[in-house]
C-alpha cells in the first residue's frame, strides 16, 4: 500500500515542483505526479489526487493554461506554463533558495545569534 | 468509476465547493485512477488488488476533500453569499425578466410598424400575440424562478432555510407582480401603455384578479416544493 504522505510543512512544495516540471513541456496530472516521484526519488509523497486542486488553483491565477487532448484514444487535460506562471516560478525559487539557505545555516549552527 | 467518488462528491458539495469545480476535479481524479489501475495491473496485480492499490495511491476521500476545501477560491457564490443569491437575487431576476418581456414587446412592435406610425395601427393578430405573451410571462416567471432557485439550493446541498428564504420574494414578485399592456384601437383617442402592478393594484386585467393571483401563487409554490421534497427524499434514500 501507499506510504504516508508528507506532513503539512510541505505546503507550497507541490506548486513549486509543478511549475518547474511544466517549464519543460505540457503534461497531464498523472504524468506530473509520476515525474515528481521520479525526480525526488520518492522523497516527496503526495496523495496523488491532491495535485489537481493545486493545478486548478494555478490555472485560476493565470499561472497555467489547460486544454483537453486525445492521446492514444484517451482524453486528458494537459497543462502548460504561462508567462505569469514563469514569473511566479522565478519568485518562488528565490524565496525557497533564501529559506533553504537560512534553514541550512540554522542546522549547522553557523549564524545563530542569541537574543539577549 | 464515478461511483467510487460519490461520497467525495457529496462531501465537497456540502462544504460549498462549486458544482463545476467538483465535476472537473472528479473527472480528472477518475482519469488519474484509471492510469494508476492500469499501472498496477501491468505490474502483475489482479484487477481487485490493482483497484485497491490505485485508490490508496490516489488518496482517500478525506485527504482529497481537504485539498479542495482548504482553497476558498473554489467555493460557490451560493455558499459564500447565500443571502445575496436567495435573498436579493430573486426580485432582481424577476424584474429583469419583466423588463426583457417589455423590451421584446417594444422591439417587436417596431419591427412590425417601423419607428413612425402610431401603435393604434398594430394588426389584430399582433394584439392577440401581445395579450398571450404577457399572460405567459405573468404565469411562467414565478414558477420558473422558483424552480431555478430551488435547483440552485439542491445542487449545492444547502440547508432548507435558504430555499425557503428564496421562495418568499419569488412569490411576492413572481406571482403577485403583473405585467399588462393596452394598445389603443384606430378609432380610439387614448394612448397605449405598458404597466406593471402589484397584487390587484393595476388597471383591471384578468391576470391580476384575485383567483388568478392565487392560482399563480400555487403554480409558483407547488412544483418547486414538490421538486425540493422529492430530491431531499431521494438523497435520504441514497444515504441509507
Amino acid at each position: 500500500m501507499a506510504r504516508e504522505p508528507n506532513p503539512s510543512f510541505m505546503a507550497g512544495v507541490p506548486e513549486l515542483m509543478i511549475l518547474r516540471l511544466l517549464q519543460d513541456r505540457e503534461m497531464y496530472g498523472y504524468e506530473i505526479v509520476q515525474a515528481i516521484r521520479a525526480e525526488t526519488g520518492d522523497a516527496v509523497i503526495l496523495g496523488e489526487g491532491v495535485v489537481y486542486p493545486v493545478l486548478h488553483g494555478l490555472e485560476r491565477d493565470g499561472a497555467l493554461k489547460s486544454r483537453r487532448k486525445n492521446v492514444g484514444g484517451r482524453s486528458r487535460v494537459y497543462y502548460t506554463l504561462t508567462a505569469k506562471g514563469a514569473r511566479r516560478f522565478g519568485d518562488l525559487v528565490q524565496t525557497w533558495t533564501t529559506l533553504a539557505g537560512a534553514i541550512q545555516s540554522v542546522l549547522k549552527g553557523g549564524r545563530h545569534v542569541p537574543v539577549v | 468509476m464515478s461511483q467510487s467518488f460519490d461520497a467525495l462528491r457529496e462531501q465537497l458539495l456540502r462544504t460549498g465547493i462549486a458544482p463545476r469545480h467538483v465535476r472537473r476535479y472528479l473527472r480528472e481524479l477518475g482519469e488519474h485512477l484509471s492510469d494508476l489501475t492500469a499501472k498496477e495491473i501491468a505490474a502483475g496485480y489482479d484487477v481487485a488488488d490493482a483497484a485497491l492499490r490505485a485508490r490508496a495511491a490516489l488518496g482517500y476521500d478525506d485527504e482529497l476533500a481537504k485539498a479542495m476545501i482548504m482553497r476558498r477560491e473554489f467555493r460557490s457564490l451560493t455558499t459564500r453569499a447565500p443571502w445575496l443569491v436567495f435573498g436579493l437575487a430573486p426580485p432582481f431576476f424577476i424584474l429583469a425578466c419583466f423588463i426583457a418581456a417589455v423590451f421584446i414587446l417594444i422591439s417587436s412592435s417596431y419591427l412590425i410598424l417601423g419607428p413612425y406610425p402610431h401603435v393604434s395601427l398594430l394588426p389584430v393578430w399582433y394584439r392577440s400575440f401581445v395579450a398571450a405573451f404577457f399572460s405567459l410571462v405573468n404565469f411562467m416567471i414565478g414558477p420558473l424562478a422558483a424552480l431555478l432557485f430551488i435547483k440552485l439550493a439542491l445542487r449545492q446541498r444547502m440547508s432548507s432555510v435558504w430555499p425557503l428564504i428564496g421562495l418568499l420574494p419569488i412569490v411576492l414578485f413572481g406571482a403577485f407582480l403583473t405585467l399588462s399592456t393596452y394598445i389603443p384601437s384606430v378609432d380610439g383617442d387614448k394612448s397605449g401603455y405598458v404597466a406593471i402592478g402589484f397584487l390587484t393594484y393595476l388597471p383591471p386585467t384578468r391576470d391580476a384578479s384575485l383567483p388568478m393571483l392565487t392560482l399563480r401563487a400555487l403554480a409558483t409554490l407547488v412544483p418547486a416544493t414538490w421538486l425540493y421534497l422529492m430530491s431531499r427524499t431521494r438523497v435520504r434514500v441514497d444515504k441509507t
